[in-house]
């Protein structure tokens, strides 16, 4: 199995306080990881973490290979040739992805021109070829098109079609179908789903929805305050999920949760990260914390992942 | 798009119109008698008569205005009162040298505020940033007059690096010409590259921050291609908008800057005819300057169409 990414002990600090903790990941040829947790648990800071894009201002320690590479040590130049071309991001929200000034066609070129050694006129007809494959009506019509012409789903077609122009080793893909509606959402799932497999080796994608997961990835990794409380293979997980947080997330989704109960939601907030609890740092709002938890919680691992939790270190 | 331009040029006409209105009428209220100018002391009430009726001063306000306008719209803006020359040949001689020196003014603003602007917002913080704000603070703050004097006296008079006054027409000798017009251009330029600084820098520091931007990045496009083509381009909208307003201070200004040089242009044209009660000149090179301001403005408009695809393709047209 080769490894395509393999964080160790990464960690990123805002002004306030660490935003990603002590975070160790591991990603093969193949593997799509499902990347879950509620909002401001650090999911989109990890992804930016791994371009090395994050705003002024944030401290990172840790390391990230790349294909072997280690990332942060590369300097501007060569990390720039990896982006976009071996390594390439859907961002949050498409449609914002996109200059408002420049034609759809000259964005997917540019990108391709950056990379390539093709002319202008074969850049083109690749990028027609991935509009058309990610499901883009009259495609040579929307080359032309600024992005303020075309629906949200097209625009996050558009930015799908980009990030998958070059076949990609790793895609790391933020919430790719949060802006759209949900006839459409179905749609660009299984669409992206099939390109996944079809032109990237390797996928992380972050979402906060358990059902998009559930129909993209073979593993899930789920994370709260900055760390992964959980990894297992997708099946399992929510089949038989271990970490508490992650069946009170299970249980708080409408379509996964038990039919017939209450949907459960999660008491509590998550912790400032500039004053979080002693020990485990789901223990303030853990249904089943004891006085164990005040302590720093193990890694266990488990077969095709782990959890972090002391419950299910003893054995 | 094409209607919203053309009924944009169709609006100039009755705003040239207004402004020919305002041009007369405020001449008139100037307080002062041309022919007593014209004539000087020696004047008989008799011979300031028969001046009065020979320049059509004894007609009514609005039958002097509408045969000024009539002349106008045949390319005749009357003569001047004194030398007798008609005054479409002195624009003519002026209003280039003018231009020229406007232009020259522009470029170097430009140059220089968005360069140090753009410069400012990616470095920012740092000193590149720091010389930018002291230079657009100097810039704003120091009067153009008084940095004309001290650039004459410093570059021109002590180090001898260029002509303290004087104008060399630009068809007898360009290098020569340029030469002439580097220190008022250089005057007239530094309050406008001080403002571009700001404008540029608040602009790009929001561009900056953009979601495309931090994608753009993440296509792994070259630092050049994602600040400027991608950046500055996205912020060129304010950044054009405020050269359009300050392109009528500029044209201004060159009143007071082509005096402190000797430049014979337009606005020196502008203040001799003042000071002499040349009506029908004042009327002319007032009503061209203003003329010209409006053009400018009209091209800003288009300009921005050629920027910003949202203003010439709005969505669901």
């Amino acid at each position: 199995m080769s490894e395509v990414l393999d964080i160790e002990a990464l960690t990123v600090t805002y002004g306030r306080g660490p935003v990603v903790r002590a975070l160790w990941l591991r990603l093969a040829r193949g593997d799509v990881l499902g990347l879950v947790g509620e909002s401001g648990c650090g999911k989109t800071t990890l992804g930016w973490s791994i371009l090395g894009l994050l705003p002024s201002g944030a401290r990172m320690d840790g390391t990230i290979r790349f294909e072997g590479a280690d990332l942060r040590s590369l300097d501007g130049r060569d990390r720039r040739r990896l982006l976009g071309d071996r390594l390439a991001m859907i961002p949050q929200g498409g449609s914002g992805a996109l200059d408002p000034l420049y034609r759809i066609g000259d964005q997917i070129v540019e990108t391709i021109l950056a990379h390539r050694h093709v002319s202008r006129s074969e850049a083109r007809a690749m990028a027609l070829r991935q509009l058309r494959a990610v499901g883009i009506p009259d495609p040579e019509a929307r080359l032309a098109s600024y992005p303020h012409e075309l629906s949200g789903g097209m625009r996050q077609r558009v930015s799908i079609a980009t990030a998958l122009v070059l076949n990609p080793s790793l895609l790391i893909a933020d919430e790719p179908t949060s802006a759209l509606d949900v006839t459409i959402q179905a749609q660009v799932l299984a669409l992206f789903r099939d390109l996944i497999h079809e032109h990237a080796g390797a996928a992380i994608v972050i979402s906060h929805d358990l059902g998009v997961v559930a129909q993209l990835c073979n593993r899930v990794a789920v994370m709260y305050a900055g760390q992964i409380v959980e990894e297992a293979p997708v099946d399992q997980l929510f089949a038989e999920p271990r970490h508490p947080y992650t069946r009170s997330l299970l249980a708080a989704h409408p379509a996964l949760g038990r039919r017939g109960d209450r949907l459960a939601t999660i008491p509590g907030t998550v912790p400032d990260p500039a004053s979080p609890p002693a020990g485990c740092l789901f223990r303030p709002r853990c249904p089943v914390a004891m006085a164990a938890c005040c302590r720093e919680p193990p890694w266990v691992e488990q077969p095709g992942g782990g959890v972090r939790c002391v419950r299910h270190a003893a054995g | 798009m094409g209607q919203a331009i053309l009924t944009r040029v169709l609006l100039v006409i009755p705003i040239l119109f207004g402004m020919s209105v305002v041009v007369f009428a405020i001449i008139r209220l100037v307080p002062g008698d041309p022919v007593a100018a014209v004539l000087g002391l020696n004047a008989t009430p008799q011979l300031i008569a028969q001046t009065r009726q020979q320049l059509g001063l004894d007609q009514p306000f609005w039958v002097q205005y509408l045969q000024w306008l009539g002349g106008i719209l045949h390319g005749d803006f009357g003569r001047d009162y004194r030398s007798g020359h008609p005054i479409v040949q002195l624009l003519a001689q002026t209003l280039p040298v003018t231009f020229e020196l406007v232009v020259l003014s522009m470029l170097i603003a430009v140059v220089a505020g968005v360069g140090l602007g753009t410069v400012s917002a990616v470095w920012r913080g740092r000193i590149p940033d720091r010389v930018g704000q002291v230079f657009s603070t100097l810039g704003i703050s120091v009067p153009d007059f008084w940095l004309g004097m001290i650039l004459i006296l410093g570059l021109a008079l002590a180090l001898g690096l260029f002509p303290s006054s004087g104008f060399t027409p630009l068809t007898d000798d360009p290098l020569d010409n340029l030469w002439h017009l580097v220190l008022p251009a250089l005057t007239l330029a530094a309050g406008l590259a001080a403002v571009l600084v700001r404008i540029t820098r608040s602009a790009m520091l929001d561009v900056l921050d953009q979601d495309f931007l931090r994608a753009a990045r993440s296509r792994g496009l070259s630092e050049r291609a994602v600040v400027l083509s991608h950046g500055l381009r996205n912020a060129a909208v304010p950044i054009v908008t405020v050269i359009g307003m300050q392109l009528g201070y500029l044209f201004g200004a060159t009143v007071v800057i082509e005096n402190v040089f000797s430049v014979p242009g337009l606005g020196r044209l502008i203040l001799d005819s003042t000071l002499a009660h040349n009506y029908p000149v004042i009327q002319a090179s007032v009503l061209v300057l203003g003329a010209v301001f409006v053009l400018t403005n009209l091209l800003v408009d288009i300009a921005y169409t050629v920027i910003d695809p949202r203003v010439a393709r709005p969505a669901g047209a």
